[in-house]
């Protein structure tokens, strides 16, 4: 396996809700070799708070140069990354860990997102697209302002439906209400999802029940991305101590949940 | 033209150092991790994750959160015990031309001598560190390493059982260090390496939780380094063995700090997580201090703090 670190120049960043962005970062040589599902680790602030990197999922890599982040603000690391202008550079490392599964043959997925989970989702969603492969697209969240990417996806040919919990767009509900539909109607060789835990687990457990081979992107706390301090562990139900950096993110969920 | 600055230590037992930046045990992986990133040839000597005689699964998550100016862990020494990593790590690692130390831990003092024998054939690693002062096992690590007795049993054990240089790595989580360093020295050990993690702790007031599993973790990064830099000048006047300095080193400036107090080398940890090329960034930083105030040899400027 193969990464880099990299001075990542800002060249563009598009607000896409009051708190969410787009970020274009120009570093070619992660861009060129990243797949679906990697990541990369983000130096914010060049100082000693906060000290350490943050993951973001890799969103889309534009001419095999730009790796582009879609990024929501829930704290202190990623405000700062909010406020960073066009043309600063800062520290890239990636494109790091195990990502998305595409199984030969595969003629039609799903792909479940809750929320910011869409950011990974939309690359893979690029590479199914070119491998001709049929895609539903569950996107919930809690509100409207939530969804993201509606119109991306479409424009990859792919049908999107929509939950929120406030029913402020799509059905009033749970992504996974949609979900059940699908594999009911036993229209999906392969389901993907990220989102926030307890939505990848009622993911996982759904798609199981109904013998859909489902991968799910992990989000966990970790400090060096690349497989070191161990400190993003996951328990599989095995035991066995996964580490969402190497072994995953994307794992199969068969292996975390009954 | 300028000659470029002696930058080689010797760390007892003749342990020669290129020069002496090492990476700290349990933020360097077994090394090969950085491979793709830097020239593991550069460093001083590769401290390598701790090691058991069997492999270790470690606690389970949450095991890591960040602090203000640092980070606590609680990872239990996850390792791969001692055999696959003589079998699957040690024939690729030690044909970087550095120094390959093993970190190693054992539950029991036999334990720790039974590991030591096992290395103690093994050419290619070069030295043992024997952790005494891991605060996040149950058993073991720091039990031995807040007692002088114990931990001088547990160095002697180690000592009897190889010919490679000892290294004892000491807690700060003790009222004294020069007294556990003063016992480990008159077991055998070659040098002591200071300081591990300092206990710690951080709760979740929303949910009135810990947030480490483990309750409590070990607290590393630049917020500790004025706790390492005192002990490290306490010890390095106490003791006749090298002290190998660590704790909160991230540039060439703090590695230098340390080597002023009395260091005879420095182990860089927590930065590697943050900038993977910190090691040999501090390398070039120290060659570059050195060329600017003409010092001809580190080791001249080892030691060197005037108090008076």
């Amino acid at each position: 396996m193969s990464y880099f670190q990299q001075p990542a120049k800002i060249i563009e960043k598009t607000f896409v809700g009051p708190d969410t962005f787009l970020l274009d970062l120009l570093c070619p040589d992660i861009a060129a070799s990243a797949r679906p599902g990697q990541f990369v680790m983000a130096r914010v602030d060049e100082g000693l708070s906060p000290l350490l990197r943050r993951p973001f999922s890799i969103h889309n890599t534009i001419d095999k140069s730009l790796v582009r982040l879609l990024v929501k603000i829930v704290g202190q690391g990623t405000r700062i990354l909010s406020g960073l202008p066009t043309g600063h550079s800062l520290s890239l490392l990636g494109p790091l860990g195990h990502g998305f599964e595409i199984p030969q043959n595969l003629k039609n997925a799903c792909l479940v997102a809750g929320g910011i989970g869409v950011a990974p989702l939309f690359f893979l969603g690029k590479a199914l697209a070119a491998k001709g492969v049929s895609c539903k697209v569950l996107v919930g969240g809690q509100r409207a302002a939530d969804l993201l990417c509606i119109r991306e996806f479409e424009e990859l040919g792919f049908e999107v439906l929509l939950a929120t919990q406030d029913g402020s767009a799509g059905d009033k509900g749970m992504v996974t209400d949609l979900l059940a539909d699908i594999l009911e109607a036993n229209s999906c060789q392969q389901v993907y999802a990220c989102g926030p835990q307890a939505m990848l687990k009622v993911v996982g457990v759904m798609a199981r029940n109904a013998k859909a081979p489902c991968q799910v992107s992990l989000e966990t706390v970790m400090a060096c991305g690349m497989g070191v301090c161990l400190g993003c562990a996951v328990k599989s139900v095995s035991g066995k101590i996964l580490h969402a950096c190497k072994d995953g993110p994307v794992v199969d969920a068969d292996l975390l949940w009954d | 033209m300028n000659r470029q600055p002696d930058l080689g230590v010797t760390i007892g037992r003749g342990l020669m150092l290129k020069n002496p930046v090492m990476s700290a045990s349990g933020t360097f992986g077994y090394g090969l991790e950085f491979s793709p990133l830097l020239d593991l040839s550069l460093l001083g000597a590769i401290v390598v994750k701790g090691l058991s005689l069997l492999p270790s699964s470690g606690n389970p998550p949450v095991r890591i959160v960040e602090t203000p100016c640092g980070m606590l862990n609680a990872i239990g020494l996850e390792n791969i015990g001692v055999e696959a990593f003589v079998a699957d790590k040690l024939p690729l690692l030690k044909t970087f031309n550095t120094p390959v130390i093993a970190n190693i831990y054992g539950k029991t003092r036999q334990e720790y001598a039974e590991i030591a024998s096992r290395l103690d054939s093994e050419d290619g690693v070069a030295a043992l560190e024997v952790n005494i002062s891991c605060p996040n096992v149950k058993a073991g690590g720091v039990v031995f390493g807040t007692d002088p007795s114990q931990a001088h049993a547990v160095v002697k054990g180690v000592r009897q059982n190889t010919g490679k240089p000892v290294i004892a790595k000491l807690s700060p989580n003790v009222t004294s260090i020069v007294e556990i360093a003063k016992a480990v020295e008159d077991a055998g050990a070659d040098a002591v390496s200071l300081i591990n993690t300092l206990t710690g702790m951080a709760v979740d007031i929303d949910r009135r939780r810990p947030v480490l599993h483990n309750i409590t973790g070990g607290l590393s990064g630049p917020a500790i380094k004025p706790v390492g830099l005192r002990m490290v000048w306490q010890t390095a006047g106490a003791v006749g063995i090298p002290v190998i300095g660590l704790g909160g080193i991230s540039s060439a400036r703090d590695a230098l700090e340390y080597l002023l107090v009395g260091a005879s080398a420095i182990q860089v940890g927590t930065a590697n997580f943050v900038n993977p090329t910190a090691c040999i960034d501090i390398v070039e930083g120290i060659r570059a201090f050195c060329t600017d105030n003409k010092i001809e040899k580190i080791s001249d400027f080892i030691g060197s703090l005037e108090t008076t």
